[in-house]
């Protein structure tokens, strides 16, 4: 290629000239940013995501407008979100329906690639909690009174592949168990299952959980995720009571999508983080049950890997098909 | 004597300055909500969620709550003036009320519609200052059987409902239980009749199905004709009931209180159920059934007596138990945890200020809504006389806006459409489309409960019978049938 130095000159200051516009552009972001929640308004997600969304218009100083698009566990708003241009302008509250509709439904997009992983925003985690007539009364004799009573029991969930249901699943991939699966539409049904005990077992949110636990009506056995929680200290962790490694939490995190420019990505992320901060949101959150986490991208990017990994081996072995 | 001095307690809470302005606004906000049609209570509540934080509990749940059941008022105005349920429950008052004021007398059915909400909104919140705590454990004796023989029971009634030809009316039931299946099975996961499309996979909305059938087909229907149809006001005979209207209206509207005010308390079927079993019931007990279907004043009484009484019963389960009977309970139950209130079985006790201050504003938001409702129907009556060419497009536009904002998609509206097409069908062929609503409403749930029951019982179909409330609906089916089948039978044999 051997092209007159003068076109080389002049490339090279249209480029210069280009540059300088883009860095002369007022800093992102310049308008409203939409935030959207793949669930329709009153669940968890929604209430983290409007709890989160002020603060951040704060410290953006550009409101940011939660927009519910409820469907198919996230999948819905996912499929149109990827297709958003990537300009920081749209982003999304990712669930454990991220990790799970690949194993479950037909998907049209990628749940790794076509995504820029912003940040973990909060995990939160469930007390598996029993009806007070169910005899055992911590893990260790909860896996014994299974094995006798094998197929005998049942355990209720808020619907096929909620973390309720995925968590019963792993703890019986775990440990060899087998209980019935009995689904309900939702929580309020299935707490009332449990409650009427109508099914014995229920891997319930802890702040829901905790009431009806501190009045009497049911009993809390342990704790789902890698560490005690803090709403309710005295319950040991699954872990800890002998099932090394299991772990199931329900998190919230924030995605761009993919090809968001590295400099809004981290934008992003250190307004979440600083979101986090604040005490207000902080002890918000706590009052759901949930804590703050704020990692980097690389972080959360490598915890979405961990759970569709291991999401798919649970699904996959307790047999369970969706579309 | 303890009832009524937590009743002055509760009343001393609500009747301050700022609760009854938050009432007043929360019942406002309810009444425009439930005019729109699919604007519901759960979107308005969840916009206003963030706002809650900065109020203190006691005026935020109250004006939650005023939304609530401020929307149950409005979503009968849209019902009677244009055929447009603005809410679930009010799809049944559709029937008559329409007719009603297709014959003139919007007025008293928007008036009777009102009273007959004040009343049973006055009667639900006795209940629960009553009985609450009781009517909440009670609420748990319903497992999968007693729900399953509940639907049963409630679909072999529904054959009250059809008008003329029953294989029509079965053929509607059947085709709304399967517009009713569509999404994934709560049982299994597996999605049906979705067709590959994601949007399916979550079901049909209830919204989109009756905005559909009701106002779109009508709208469609009212186009065909090509003469300037009278505009109903015409022959307006009043704007408030007669007293013939109240002698009529009264005891439809008490049984719809009773049958509003058990539903209410089941989580999850609430006042939809309510108001189409009060229905049901209304016909059956008539002396002209015939009259129903054709502008029956007590067509109107009972449904929004009974989906009032329903729509305050709700909060039984919510405040005695702390178990959300439906999303928008879940969100109140979540603003109530955001400002520190673990809502759960003890909240009588620890926040009495909270319990008895509700109660109390909700007689006072009901005193509120009718003071709003009653002046108001002579204005709606008016909005009748926008001609068509400027009241359709907005209807029609209305529409769009409620059933876009369920889910901010598209796809929504179109399947709307979509459904307006079968709806203006079925019209041609003389199809009535309640039925249709009745399937699509109970037959998913009869389907859920029946297999969650045998799931149970491991296959033993006698549980319907064993257990007893269960028991007890199984019989009650059992007899309402053969009342039904009897005198058919006799006719039959007489012209024989």
């Amino acid at each position: 290629m051997r092209q007159p130095l003068v076109y080389r000159l002049l490339a090279l200051m249209l480029l210069a000239v280009a540059a300088s516009a883009a860095l002369a552009q007022a800093p992102y972001p310049v308008k409203p940013i939409r935030f959207i929640v793949g669930f329709p308004p009153g669940g968890t997600n929604d209430i983290v995501a409007r709890l989160v969304a002020p603060k951040m218009s704060e410290i953006l100083g550009q409101q940011v407008v939660v927009e519910n698009r409820g469907g198919a566990n996230t999948a819905i708003a996912s499929e149109m979100f990827v297709r958003l241009p990537p300009d920081g302008y749209t982003i999304l509250m990712n669930a454990p329906g991220h990790a799970t509709n690949p194993w479950l439904i037909k998907l049209n997009y990628d749940s790794i690639h076509d995504f820029a992983f912003v940040t973990l925003i909060a995990e939160s985690q469930n007390l598996l909690s029993v009806h007070p007539s169910f005899p055992p009364r911590s893990v260790k004799e909860l896996i014994a009174f299974s094995k006798k009573h094998r197929g005998e029991i049942n355990y209720g969930s808020s619907g096929i592949g909620t973390t309720v249901h995925l968590s019963a699943e792993l703890f019986q991939y775990m440990t060899g168990v087998k209980w019935v699966h009995v689904a309900y539409k939702g929580g309020g049904p299935g707490l009332v299952a449990l409650l009427s005990g109508e099914v014995s077992l229920y891997f319930g949110n802890v702040p829901t959980m905790i009431r009806q636990v501190r009045a009497g009506r049911l009993r809390g056995i342990a704790v789902s995720g890698p560490e005690r929680s803090a709403a309710a200290p005295e319950f040991p962790t699954i872990q800890e009571s002998g099932v090394p490694g299991y772990s199931v939490t329900t998190w919230y995190g924030l995605s761009a999508p993919a090809k968001t420019p590295r400099a809004i990505v981290d934008r992003l992320n250190d307004t979440v983080v600083k979101a986090l901060n604040s005490p207000d949101v902080r002890s918000r959150l706590r009052d759901l049950g949930a804590n703050g986490v704020g990692n980097t991208p690389e972080q959360y990017t490598a915890f979405i890997r961990e759970e569709i990994d291991k999401w798919g081996k649970v699904i996959k072995a307790a047999g369970i098909k969706g579309d | 004597m303890e009832f009524l001095n937590h009743l002055a307690f509760g009343f001393g809470v609500a009747f301050s300055l700022q609760n009854l302005a938050y009432c007043f606004a929360g019942v406002a906000l309810g009444t425009l909500i439930g005019v729109l049609p699919g604007v519901g209570p759960l979107v308005t509540i969840a916009m206003l969620f963030p706002i809650t934080f900065h109020l203190p509990a006691v005026p935020a749940i109250i004006m939650l709550a005023g939304i609530f059941y401020g929307a149950q008022y409005g979503g009968s105005t849209t019902s009677i003036l244009v055929n447009l349920p603005g809410e679930t429950a009010s799809a049944v008052t559709c029937i008559d009320g329409y007719q009603m004021a297709r014959q003139g007398r919007a007025g008293p059915a928007l008036a009777t519609a009102a009273l007959a909400s004040f009343f049973a909104g006055c009667i639900g919140t006795l209940v629960i200052a009553l009985a609450g705590p009781t009517l909440g454990e009670w609420a748990l004796k319903f497992g999968a059987a007693e729900y399953t023989s509940l639907m049963l029971m409630a679909l072999v009634a529904s054959a009250v409902m059809t008008q003329g030809d029953a294989v029509k009316g079965l053929a509607m039931v059947v085709l709304g239980l399967i517009i009713g299946v569509v999404g994934v099975d709560v049982n299994s996961g597996m999605a049906r009749y979705a067709f590959g499309i994601p949007e399916l996979v979550d079901g049909i909305g209830f919204t989109v199905v009756a905005v559909g059938l009701f106002a779109v087909a009508e709208i469609v229907m009212n186009l065909e004709s090509r003469e300037p149809r009278e505009v109903y006001t015409g022959k307006v005979t009043g704007l408030m009931p007669t007293a013939r209207d109240i002698k009529d209206a009264a005891w439809p509207a008490v049984r719809g209180t009773v049958v509003g005010s058990c539903f209410g308390i089941l989580p999850g079927t609430g006042p939809a159920l309510s108001s189409f079993a009060t229905y049901m019931l209304e016909k059956k007990l008539a002396r002209d059934p015939s009259r129903f279907g054709r502008g029956a004043i007590e067509g109107v009484a009972a449904p929004e007596a009974a989906n009032n009484a329903a729509a305050q019963t709700a909060f039984i389960p919510m405040l005695t138990l702390g178990i959300p009977a439906s999303a928008t309970m879940a969100l109140m139950l979540a603003a109530l945890t955001l400002q520190g209130i673990a809502t759960g079985p003890q909240v009588m006790l620890e926040k009495p200020d909270l319990f008895w201050g509700l109660i109390a504003s909700m007689w006072i938001g009901n005193c509120l809504l009718v003071v709003l409702n009653l002046p108001l129907v002579g204005l709606w009556v008016k909005l009748l006389t926008v001609p068509y060419r400027w009241l359709f497009p907005s209807i029609i536009v209305f529409c769009c806006i409620g059933n876009f904002s369920v889910n901010n998609n598209p796809f929504d509206v179109y399947l709307c459409a979509l459904i307006g097409v079968l709806g203006y069908a079925l019209v041609k062929l003389e199809c009535e489309p309640a039925p249709l609503l009745l399937g699509y409403v109970l037959g998913p749930l009869l389907e859920e409960n029946l297999r969650r029951a045998l799931l149970l019982s491991r296959g033993d179909p006698t549980v319907f019978v064993t257990r007893p409330i269960s028991g007890a609906f199984t019989i009650a089916t059992v007899l309402i049938f053969i009342i039904m089948v009897v005198p058919t039978v006799r006719t039959r044999r007489r012209t024989a």
